[in-house]
């Protein structure tokens, strides 16, 4: 119940961050989408084994969440989850890749305990740089973005409603437990014999109070043609902040900023 | 005005009819409740007056303009749809976002989109609970929040499904109050007879899809024997003289 609770917190507290006044919020999402997808194909295109740069890509993530005054041990609990999914992708790696490059002490440094560690972390910067996206930028002007970079409607408007969905669908789930655990208080979690009726009852009131929501937006004017065309321009400061990070992120990416830092005191 | 005429309505698959040759007027300013048992219809009225079905027979014309989809911008404009769950209607993260949905959507400039917004609050006396965030609201406090999402648009058709259900005595007396400030044309679906009793002029009795009785308040929520043949009693404000 607790975990059902946090998670439907959780998302409202997204919800009211991306609606805050904070400088990232003012930022044009259109450049706050592009950065965030150019800092995901640079960090993706860093070599497995290249641990080194891997990790100066976290500069980046640092300072997004000094200026957008976000934090990253919140953001990495929300995250857990997926994260413990990371690491179950690339425990693969030190089994299948066993070439010993040195030694710590006496314990072994393989290569395949290198590109797990790498994957990882990219795993790790790719979805924080997503969540704080998420963090400083509301759902509807992320599909405006989209739609600015000529995104299909339906897939922008799937994005919408999915989003606006999870809180429908947690409620319902929630509902459910309750009424369960009130009719089976010495039942620990759901007797497997009860899965598929509330699953099943699950889906159906979902459907149902998905399909009202829908109903008040649309009673609202909601038309998924018109509703992302916003023209609005990418302001001077925008720019700025585009230029500042791109440029950033191009040193992070094609400069060994951490070897030359160590180069000055070695 | 609202013009219903010989209109019959059954839900895809379904053999019985739910609404049956229904015919009636609603001139603008006037206050309308909508009564019956569950099952009645009362819902169905609503939804296809807001062209949620349009598979009906006969004629809905709503200020000069059939319900029909080519029409549903225009239509939807000029109608404020206060859902019954407070909770599917208020979707986004705060109560000025929600408050400011249908203006945006409607292509308003910024500033028209804040006057409204703010003007919507102010009329319903919740300008303080602008910035809260929809969950942290009390359910009179989310009924509240809910019409100001349609005022947002300046209908001038106020239709209220089931408005106090889940609201304690003191937030249906505040949304009794509130219902009666508001100008236009208002239709109030309840089974609240003491909340049709206090808030609408005329009122219309609906059994089995079939127009009852549609004539003056006091007259109809007087007459027990009528309401006890369609599945419903006086209200309690009767019942204790």
């Amino acid at each position: 119940m607790n975990k059902i609770d946090n998670a439907i917190k959780t998302v409202h507290h997204m919800d009211y961050y991306a609606n805050h006044n904070g400088y990232l919020n003012k930022i044009h999402p259109l450049v706050k989408l592009l950065i965030t997808i150019i800092y995901i194909v640079l960090l993706t295109s860093i070599d497995k084994y290249n641990l080194v740069m891997t990790l100066a890509m976290s500069i980046y993530l640092i300072l997004i969440s000094i200026i957008g005054d976000l934090s990253i041990k919140n953001a990495l609990k929300n995250l857990k989850v997926v994260l413990l999914l990371l690491f179950i992708l690339g425990i693969a790696n030190p089994i299948l890749d066993r070439t010993i490059i040195t030694y710590i002490g006496i314990v072994p440094v393989t290569t395949g305990m290198i590109s797990m560690f790498t994957l990882l972390l990219k795993g790790i910067f790719a979805i924080l740089a997503s969540y704080f996206l998420i963090l400083t930028t509301s759902i509807e002007e992320i599909c405006y973005a989209l739609k600015m970079i000529h995104m299909p409607n339906i897939l922008i408007t799937v994005v919408m409603l999915i989003y606006r969905y999870i809180i429908v669908f947690l409620k319902e789930v929630q509902r459910i437990w309750v009424a369960y655990q009130m009719r089976a208080p010495k039942q620990k979690g759901v007797h497997y014999k009860a899965w598929g009726s509330l699953i099943g009852s699950l889906m159906l009131r979902s459907i149902d109070r998905a399909q009202v929501v829908y109903e008040s937006m649309e009673l609202r004017g909601f038309n998924p043609d018109t509703f992302f065309v916003k023209k609005e321009k990418v302001d001077k400061k925008s720019w700025v902040y585009f230029c500042l990070m791109l440029a950033l992120l191009i040193i992070l990416r094609f400069v060994p900023i951490f070897e030359i830092i160590g180069g000055i005191f070695i | 005005m609202i013009e219903v005429k010989e209109v019959s309505f059954s839900y895809n698959g379904s053999k019985k009819q739910t609404l049956s040759n229904m015919n009636f007027k609603i001139e603008n300013e006037e206050s309308v409740g909508i009564i019956g048992a569950n099952g009645a219809g009362k819902s169905t009225i609503l939804k296809l007056l807001v062209g949620l079905e349009l598979s009906y027979q006969g004629n809905i014309i709503i200020n000069n303009l059939k319900v029909e989809k080519q029409n549903l911008q225009e239509i939807r404009q000029k109608i404020g749809y206060v859902f019954q769950d407070s909770d599917s209607q208020l979707f986004m993260p705060t109560v000025y976002e929600d408050v400011a949905f249908a203006p945006r959507n409607y292509g308003f400039s910024k500033e028209e989109v804040d006057a409204r917004t703010i003007e919507a609050l102010k009329s319903i006396g919740i300008e303080e609970l602008q910035d809260r965030q929809i969950y942290r609201l009390s359910g009179g406090e989310k009924k509240l929040a809910s019409i100001a999402t349609v005022l947002s648009m300046k209908p001038d058709i106020l239709i209220f499904d089931e408005p106090t259900i889940a609201l304690d005595p003191k937030n249906r007396r505040r949304f009794i109050n509130v219902l009666n400030s508001l100008k236009g044309m208002k239709i109030v679906t309840s089974h609240d007879l003491d909340l049709i009793y206090d808030t609408c002029d005329r009122t219309i009795l609906i059994a089995d899809g079939k127009i009852i009785f549609d004539g003056d308040t006091k007259t109809i929520l007087q007459n027990k024997d009528l309401l006890e043949n369609n599945g419903l009693e006086l209200p309690l404000s009767l019942q204790r003289r």
